[in-house]
């Protein structure tokens, strides 16, 4: 350690890493307690390098059992203050005051989700309808390509009519048209995909919120009735169902929370699939451990990307899938997040919105170490370029 | 009504007064960033949710603890999950056996299933940090990524590496200026 002018010089670095002997840390420790503002200010300069280094992992969010659990275990705190009057007093008729409260947030969540089911399969029927369209065109351009002639160079289909009667210039223009039919198919294929994961998902969730509902309907019941058959002064055992309702109430008020967050999830995919420059990417396996596993990718810098996998194998525990994105400037490979598998080799990683993916040239999925990895060490297993 | 919009601040002092929303909102706000980093770490899902729990029940229990004079809520949050992940990480390597510890309760695993919350991350930022890392030397990226994300001591550096406590030490103070530079060009810190 190197103690000058009463100031550690040197071993910042290594006291917020947490490197330093314990005896060296607790001195450089009641060093900072004392106040000395060079050393807080170095200490500070550290902790916010260090606090950028956690960028480096790979994002990844909690399952919302954590928020239900960690909800549950702060609610019953015994630390929070008391109100003026007592809580007995008035327990029963908070209770009850919650449980409608409650009702009215669960039917608010309830027709959110509702609405957002509604607009999905409304866009589900469009984008079927589309389909069918650009299907019938695609028929249509088929045929006409049938009828263009098997071969000739561009010069003589210019200067004369061919078999079919269609010229150099038709046949261009129809080839254009058949490819701009076909883009527009697969990406509408690649919407509808996207959107009846995201409608199981919320019919799924709303089936869940509609018996939180019933059941809590069920419960609001039950004390009004209580209520209306008691006239005598709240009893004790009372209070105490009261305040179990109660909390059951504040973890199902949580759930609707959660709930009406994964409604938002629509929104997103639906803005992706809006943006203007969206772009689109099919990988296929590059080495036969990856089997016949496919992948689609919808991005845009402004919407985000959203890759859908089918058929991966399982990987070892230690190991995961990251998708890496390829791209013609700096940073020239990056990571666009983890996939993890689903039942059936199927996986999605919905990546937000990033500057890094404009000048995408291709995607890349390889095998990491669980956890992922700041740079690409894994083995290539599927690609694909635009 | 409480929300992650509003400053840490403000929702430190309610937490103080024991509002559970208020850390609700914290939790929305940062749980993604500081659960990243707990799996990173423990390279485990049950054990990086109940860590994550733990981190914030400490927020809950002492939010003393925090004193924003010394830093951003965030730095005080991912310093407590790196040393609470660190120590759990210890425990597991002393054990000879991979006992389950955590055991979750039926739900399905699936990251991207959930919705984001809070502020999501910060992507140049990311970036940048990782442009950083990639200028380094091969020899400083190694020793930071292993204080930093496995936690070892300079000592243990040393031996990792087969190189010298000083020159283990100078790796790391290097490779944390070089950081600190990137991060203050692209405007990501401020001198102080």
């Amino acid at each position: 350690m190197n103690q000058t002018s009463g100031h550690w010089q040197e071993d910042w670095e290594l006291y917020v890493l947490g490197s330093l002997e314990p005896a060296a840390e607790e001195e450089m420790a009641a060093h900072l307690r004392s106040g000395c503002r060079e050393c807080q200010r170095r200490y500070q300069e550290v902790q916010e390098v260090l606090s950028a280094m956690s960028n480096l992992a790979p994002t990844l969010r909690p399952a919302p059992r954590v928020e239900r659990r960690l909800m549950q275990a702060i609610r019953v705190d015994p630390a929070r203050p008391r109100a003026a009057w007592s809580f007995w007093q008035i327990a029963p008729w908070a209770a009850g005051f919650a449980c409608l409260l409650l009702a009215l947030g669960f039917a608010a969540g309830h027709s959110k989700m509702r609405a957002e089911l509604q607009r999905a399969n409304q866009r589900i029927v469009l984008a079927q309808k589309e389909q069918e369209s650009l299907q019938q065109q695609l028929q249509s351009s088929r045929e006409a390509e049938r009828n263009l002639p098997a071969s000739g160079t561009a010069a003589e289909k210019v200067a004369m009519p061919s078999i079919g009667g269609i010229t150099a210039a038709e046949e261009a223009r129809l080839r254009a048209q058949l490819d701009r039919a076909r883009q527009r198919v697969e990406l509408n294929e690649a919407d509808n995909f996207a959107l009846q994961h995201q409608l199981e998902q919320l019919r799924s969730d709303l089936a869940a919120a509609t018996n939180h509902a019933a059941s809590l309907e069920k419960d609001l019941a039950s004390e009004q009735a209580q209520e209306k058959g008691k006239e005598r002064i709240a009893t004790r055992p009372n209070a105490d169902a009261a305040t179990a309702l109660a909390a059951q109430l504040e973890r199902s008020q949580a759930e609707v929370r959660r709930l009406s967050a994964a409604a938002g999830n629509g929104s997103k995919i639906e803005r992706l699939l809006e943006s203007p420059s969206l772009q689109q990417i099919f990988l296929r396996s590059v080495v036969p451990q990856a089997g016949g596993a496919t992948a689609r990718a919808l991005y845009s810098p402004q919407g985000g990307l959203l890759l859908i996998a089918d058929s991966l194998p399982a990987l070892p525990d230690q190991k995961c899938y990251q998708v890496w994105l390829i791209r013609k400037s700096a940073p020239a490979i990056t990571s666009a997040g983890l996939i993890t598998l689903q039942a059936g080799g199927k996986g999605i990683l919905f990546a937000p919105p990033s500057s890094e993916l404009a000048e995408v040239t291709a995607l890349a999925i390889t095998d990491e170490p669980a956890g992922g990895s700041v740079s690409s060490r894994g083995k290539k297993l599927l690609f694909g370029a635009q | 009504m409480l929300s992650p919009d509003q400053d840490d601040r403000f929702l430190i002092s309610q937490v103080e007064k024991r509002h559970p929303d208020a850390l609700l909102a914290l939790y929305h706000k940062y749980s993604t960033r500081v659960f990243s980093l707990l799996y990173r770490i423990v390279k485990d899902r049950s054990a990086a949710e109940e860590l994550l729990q733990d981190t914030f029940q400490r927020l809950w229990d002492r939010p003393q603890m925090y004193c924003s004079d010394k830093g951003a809520l965030l730095s005080w949050l991912l310093t407590v999950a790196r040393n609470l992940a660190l120590d759990y990480s210890r425990k597991e390597s002393r054990r000879a056996s991979h006992l389950v510890l955590f055991t979750g309760d039926g739900e399905d695993f699936d990251p991207d299933r959930f919705p984001a919350t809070g502020v999501a991350p910060d992507a140049d930022l990311s970036r940048t940090i990782r442009q950083a890392m990639d200028n380094l030397p091969p020899a400083q990226q190694k020793v930071l990524e292993l204080a930093y994300f496995e936690g070892l001591t300079h000592q243990e550096l040393a031996e990792r590496t087969g190189e010298s406590l000083g020159t283990v030490k100078t790796r790391i103070r290097l490779g944390i200026a070089k950081l600190r530079e990137a991060l203050l060009n692209q405007g990501k810190v401020f001198r102080l």
